[in-house]
């Protein structure tokens, strides 16, 4: 044979043989990462996976499975996760990465994994249960769902029949579906959407926000050439695990890495440039950074000249100079000037040299400057908007937007797939206890103030719902909470939607066990590279059994015990508040297929996966499947990548019509907008007033998308701050933050509070063994000088003393921490009065004495008998201490974020100090609550426009644009 | 090139895929994942790394080298972790300029598939200068990651007592073959060629070093695997110890140094002969006259096998 004529043919046959199997798709090659430890099992086989039982051995005892996937819910990450489901005894023995999912890519963090152990902890809630007590005394009582879900039902009944639509609030802590329950409080009629997110992201947001309409980043770390985080973002930062490995494999490709992190972290040590920045000072470093591009010339005139809105500012703030682009450059240049390294290393203690040196890195970035900023700085500090906004500067400087390797709008890298129903209704009334006019800027809702506003302004709420959130623990100020929540006149009925025991479920009536991720259902998509995916978090039991031929009609026939999900939980609780239909809010929920019934949840994605996500049906059609069981299936779906600068695309013809362009270049045509599958929020923005809507902006005699900003533009310059009040922030700046070192008073230090450890999940860590054995404490970190100026060594009680109380914690000392500072971990110290979660919980004492609160330990954790063998190999005693309760709430004026940073005196513990103390004067947060107050610029005061807030301003549940209007006249003796 | 990333999959742990994979090739049954474990991972380990690196292990110099090459071809270099974005591996390859790290970039299945990327992307590209370049980073891959070692690699599997091996390791050798013959060779010697030194003296540098390039191809010009050691102890009457290499032949060496010392430097010689052939003429030379160095060195301290004995640290 002829050796040349073998080999071509040999060559053929298997590429022959590879092009049929990959047609069925089916897998030719073994798994994706064969070559080294990691494995995924092909997909072909997640129906019957055969693996090695681990706890048989040395016995060679073989397991088959079924491999479903679902959706991680232990961050928002969402990222992706293979249930490995024993065929003969249908229970879940573990979790794996899901290597179908785009955005994980089949890797996961710790917290995924550890899913199962929220599955069988021993503690879990597993029945309705209702109060039988007073509030917190912990005596409950199983209830019904029926039960339940008539009364609270009724409640929200009588609420909305009787016009007190007010007091009604859904408080969200980890979210679930994208727009799902901000859809059910429409079909309400109810403006009671409350979130954390003003304890968390919304500085930042808020920076991104005003810059590009859009309000989160989406950094392209993967193709960057410089990357730069404010963030510890490789070991903890939002979407840590989808972009941690990105940005590795950035490094990976010789991009350079510049973090600033006061603290030596994780992700500093990762770093090629660490900036360990005193807190606060962060945007006094990247506006020399800037000043440093614009002094040299370094920066990408052409797209500034393109896109940002530099002809507004020229014209509102320098109407003397030429309305050109020169005069606007040296304006710029005139404007940063004195932030110089010398400056900004005064500022950060940050050397100037090193400073220059991360300036000339991001200098020669050209447009693959990735950068990043979610909490961090952001939410530590008064005006830490403005660091998300200087740090967005350095790219709208260099054009590194929405281009490879640079950061994107998350609305363009996120798909929200439209509804099989979207309720077209929209509140009638204005909800003060969130939205106050205080903040007519704030992101979102000011749901840390509740206490003080539902005590200070008369509100009630008649039905308030916690949902997997725990505000007496996560929030700052949590005794005010405990008085609010004990107080009848205040909270008419708390209702605890949550899968852990926590804090706030002990002060609860209803506590209404909800599934975790493997028991619900979500649509999930984030934005973590160019590119767009769905993720589904599903029941897996009920795809497992749905895949043995079963039918299940509802996920409480797959959960433990009664637990159940929440989209069902909804549905039925909408379908009780309007049994007849009459109130027109059912129909929001009513099947399509079978009018008159309940919409069940096989037909609502059903009909999202086959009617809303392009794609997905030719692509489950190739494989012989529904598009619904291809997601069961599979569990994610990418509809598209490489989006690019959406901002250059040209409008097409036909959505010009009679167009209109105004001399700042907006765009207006009357024709109407093209039907979207995707639904994610975009900022309404106003119309000529003649009937023509904004369609984009005028680009040399073009009509570009543009961004979804009031100028179509860029806003280094935001007409919405001058113009609400706030003139003298209009453009990125530096803030001296609340912990500013001229700020504190002789003996103060600035403690960081806002880092945790990655193993840990807000509240629901409570119930995760193996995360809990990882991390289970949270000493203060103390610089060696500081230490010794206190007279403390590692392991000795320091006492912590913030504006309205203290914490004893134990100290570290150690050099990772910048001088001056101090820095505690949240998600540490749980506690409980009573009955609770047992392995990562204290029992403590809380004991008040009229506004004197304080909490002290009877006893930490420890080995207990349960079901679980391991509960009895508990080792650890320690839980942490819970320094939260000691913050008085402090919300920026404009961003309404809390800003986390405090100002502490730290001391050698005295003798009556024991670890684990924590004592408080709700009085005093009161004062805290007011003080702050007093910096804010009231919308009566400050609206152009006779409003509460900006219309384009994102909002979640949108209220009629009457709503919108201010219920005072600002000249009238009463206005605020 | 489709042959190549085949041949390369099949090195890895066997998987139900393989199956069909062999048959294609007309290979015989894939054996048992403990015949790999016997034959493949605790013996012949599929890493270049071994092979070139001058301390004979995973990792080190010689991984960096195609960590390099990769990142200059604007893909991943294999060191961040391994996973589906393993584009070389899976074939998915996004193309150059695209990150695609692989877990361990030296792995001959990596190896094998990065050939058929870059042959894919030369074929794909457009632009006459990049195609070029594809071109002659193929030619550089083959050279300095691929031929350089898998002569003595693929020589290693012969008698193995697995049938699938032996065929595997035959045919990839007839196709390297014949890649060899289209493919316009530079005329100088892979990089891991020119730096390594040879084997240890170990009454210059001590013992330590004699026995850790023993272990080291690029040094010793040989590969010993256990099942060479299992014989050694059983052609030369030694006991052989349980244990790692290194400390097995430290054991032969304290039993009888002479006797281990003429085993060893007959199977350079043996090794030596092997060589001729495997692969390019000069690549194949090279291997060859390393082998012969070394058993020169060896029979001459089997000759004063007293002064060895003392120079080695005997466990």
């Amino acid at each position: 044979m002829n050796p040349r004529r073998s080999l071509d043919d040999l060559n053929r046959r298997v590429s022959a043989a590879r092009a049929d199997v990959e047609s069925r798709g089916e897998t030719f090659y073994p798994g994706a990462s064969r070559v080294h430890l990691a494995a995924f099992p092909p997909k072909e086989r997640w129906s019957d996976w055969v693996e090695l039982d681990s706890k048989a051995w040395p016995e060679r005892v073989e397991r088959r499975y079924m491999l479903v996937p679902t959706t991680c819910f232990n961050c928002e990450s969402a990222c992706g996760l293979l249930a490995y489901v024993d065929r003969d005894t249908l229970e879940v023995r573990k979790f794996e990465g899901n290597p179908e999912h785009p955005g994980s890519r089949g890797r996961n963090c710790a917290k995924g994994p550890a899913t199962v152990t929220q599955l069988t902890d021993p503690d879990r809630i597993l029945t309705p249960l209702k109060r039988a007590g007073g509030r917190g005394e912990g005596k409950w009582e199983p209830v019904g769902w029926d039960e339940a879900l008539d009364d609270i039902a009724g409640r929200i009944r009588a609420a909305i029949d009787e016009d007190r639509h007010r007091e009604i609030m859904y408080h969200v802590g980890r979210p679930g579906e994208d727009g799902f329950t901000e859809r059910t409080l429409a079909a309400w009629g109810v403006d009671g959407h409350n979130s954390h997110t003003n304890i968390c992201s919304s500085g930042a947001r808020a920076g991104y926000h005003l810059w590009m309409g859009m309000d989160r980043p989406s950094p392209d770390h993967e193709n960057a050439d410089v990357i730069l985080l404010v963030s510890s973002h490789l070991e903890a930062g939002h979407y840590f695990n989808p972009h941690a490995q990105r940005v590795m494999e950035g490094k990976a490709r010789g991009a350079k890495l510049i973090v600033f992190d006061t603290r030596l972290s994780n992700t500093a040590t990762h770093a090629d440039h660490w900036l360990s920045t005193y807190p606060g000072s962060e945007a006094a470093v990247l506006l020399a950074i800037a000043n440093h591009l614009i002094r040299t010339g370094c920066y990408n005139a052409g797209f500034v000249e393109r896109w940002w809105n530099w002809g507004d500012y020229m014209a509102e703030n320098h109407p003397g100079k030429p309305a050109t682009f020169e005069a606007f450059q040296r304006v710029l240049h005139d404007l940063y000037e004195g932030y110089t390294f010398e400056f900004a290393g005064a500022e950060s203690g940050v050397p100037a040299e090193t400073i220059e040196a991360a300036a000339e890195i991001v200098a020669g970035a050209g447009t693959r400057l990735s950068t990043h900023n979610w909490r961090s700085a952001a939410a530590g500090n008064l005006g830490g908007w403005q660091v998300a906004r200087t740090l967005f500067l350095l790219n709208a400087l260099l054009g590194a937007v929405a281009v490879p390797g640079g950061t994107y709008p998350n609305a363009w890298n996120k798909f929200v797939p439209r509804p099989i129903r979207m309720p077209p209704r929209h509140p009638e009334s204005w909800n003060e206890l969130t939205w106050p006019a205080d903040y007519p800027l704030s992101l979102m809702e000011m749901s840390f103030l509740l206490p003080h506003l539902t005590a200070e302004r008369d509100g009630r709420l008649d039905v308030y719902f916690t949902r997997v959130y725990n505000p007496v623990w996560t929030n700052p100020d949590g005794f005010s909470w405990l008085e609010m929540l004990t107080d009848p006149e205040r909270i008419g009925l708390h209702v605890a939607l949550t899968p852990t025991w926590n804090e706030t479920a002990f002060f609860a009536d209803y506590v209404l066990p909800m599934g975790h991720s493997s028991e619900r259902h979500d649509l999930t998509s984030y934005e973590q590279y160019d590119g767009l995916w769905i993720g589904f978090r599903q029941p897996v039991l009920r795809a497992a059994r749905e895949r043995l031929g079963e039918k299940v009609s509802s996920t409480r026939d797959v959960t433990p015990g009664e637990v159940w999900e929440e989209n069902e939980f909804w549905i039925e609780l909408t379908w009780r508040i309007d049994p007849d239909g009459s109130r027109g809010i059912r129909r929001f929920f009513e099947s399509r297929e079978r009018p008159g019934e309940k919409m069940t949840v096989d037909e609502y994605y059903g009909w999202i996966f086959e009617n809303s996500v392009p794609g997905l049906p030719e692509r489950a059609a190739r494989e012989g499947l529904s598009p619904l069981e291809y997601m069961r299936r599979y569990g994610a779906f990418e509809v598209g990548t490489a989006v690019g600068p959406v901002y250059e695309q040209r409008v097409p013809e036909a959505e010009l019509e009679d167009v209109q362009v105004d001399a700042a270049g907006r765009a207006y045509t009357r024709a109407a907008p093209p039907p979207s599958p995707n639904v994610v929020p975009i900022p309404p923005l106003d119309g000529d007033g003649e009937g023509r809507r904004h369609v984009g902006v005028a680009v040399n005699g073009e009509v570009r998308r543009g961004f979804p900003t009031p100028s179509g533009r860029l806003e280094f310059w935001s007409r919405t701050l001058a113009e609400w009040g706030w003139p003298e922030m209009a453009v990125p700046g530096y803030v001296r933050s609340h912990v500013h070192r001229d700020t504190l008073e002789p003996g103060q230090m600035c403690l960081i509070s806002t880092f945790r450890l990655p193993v840990q999940i807000h509240t629901r860590s409570a119930n995760a063994k193996w995360l809990n054995e990882i991390a289970h404490t949270n000493p203060l970190w103390l610089n060696p000088g500081d230490a010794a100026r206190i007279g403390v060594g590692t392991g000795d009680l320091v006492r912590v003393e913030t504006q309205i109380g203290h914490f004893v914690v134990k100290a570290w000392v150690t050099e990772g921490i910048h001088p001056g500072v101090v820095a505690c971990s949240h998600h540490m110290g749980r506690w409980k009065t009573g009955d609770g979660p047992r392995q990562t919980m204290a029992t403590v004492s809380l004991d008040r004495e009229g506004t004197d609160w304080g909490i002290s330990r009877k006893n930490g954790t420890g080995p207990f008998r349960s079901d679980d063998p391991d509960t009895a190999r508990i080792w650890w005693t320690d839980v942490g201490v819970h320094q939260n309760m000691t913050f008085p709430v402090q919300p920026d004026p404009i961003s309404g974020a809390h800003c986390w940073h405090q100002a502490v005196r730290v001391t050698k513990a005295g003798p009556g100090d024991r670890y684990g103390d924590i004592s408080v004067d709700t009085a005093r947060s009161r004062e805290a609550f007011r003080q702050w107050l007093k910096l804010t610029r009231h919308a009566a005061r400050h609206s152009p426009d006779g409003t509460r807030r900006p219309w384009w301003l994102l909002r979640p549940v949108r209220p009629v644009r009457d709503a919108y209007r201010l219920p005072w006249n600002s000249s009238e003796p009463s206005a605020p | 090139m489709e042959l190549f990333r085949a041949l390369g999959s099949l090195i890895e742990v066997p998987a139900p895929e393989h199956r069909r994979i062999a048959e294609a090739l007309g290979l015989p049954s894939v054996p048992d994942p403990s015949v790999h474990g016997a034959v493949v991972a605790s013996q012949r380990y599929p890493y270049a790394s071994v092979y070139l690196g001058a301390e004979g292990m995973m990792g080190g110099e010689a991984r960096d080298r195609i960590a390099g090459f990769r990142r200059a071809l604007g893909i991943g270099d294999g060191q961040a972790g391994g996973g589906p974005g393993d584009a070389a591996v899976t074939g998915d390859d996004p193309g150059p300029g695209r990150s695609a790290g692989v877990a361990e970039s030296d792995h001959l299945a990596a190896l094998l598939a990065l050939l058929c990327a870059l042959d894919r992307w030369q074929r794909d590209e457009s632009d006459p200068a990049r195609a070029a370049l594809m071109a002659e980073a193929r030619v550089t891959l083959v050279w300095e990651h691929i031929v350089s070692w898998t002569g003595p690699y693929l020589a290693s599997f012969e008698r193995c007592g697995s049938p699938f091996h032996e065929a595997w390791a035959a045919l990839l050798s007839e196709a390297l073959a014949r890649l060899e013959a289209e493919t316009p060779f530079p005329d100088y010697l892979p990089a891991a060629f020119r730096t390594a030194p040879a084997l240890a003296d170990p009454r210059d540098e001590g013992g330590a070093a004699f026995l850790a390039t023993l272990l080291a191809p690029v040094r010793s010009g040989v590969i010993l695997l256990r099942d060479d050691l299992v014989r050694l102890g059983e052609e030369a009457g030694l006991a052989c110890r349980a244990g790692e290499r290194r400390y097995v032949l430290g054991s032969f060496l304290a039993q009888d140094p002479g006797a281990a010392l003429q085993w060893l430097a007959g199977h350079a010689r043996e090794w030596s002969g092997r060589m001729v052939g495997r692969g390019p003429a000069p690549v194949a030379r090279w291997w060859a006259d390393r082998a012969a160095e070394s058993a020169v060195l060896l029979s001459r301290l089997a000759d004063g096998a007293g002064t060895v004995v003392s120079a080695v640290s005997v466990p």
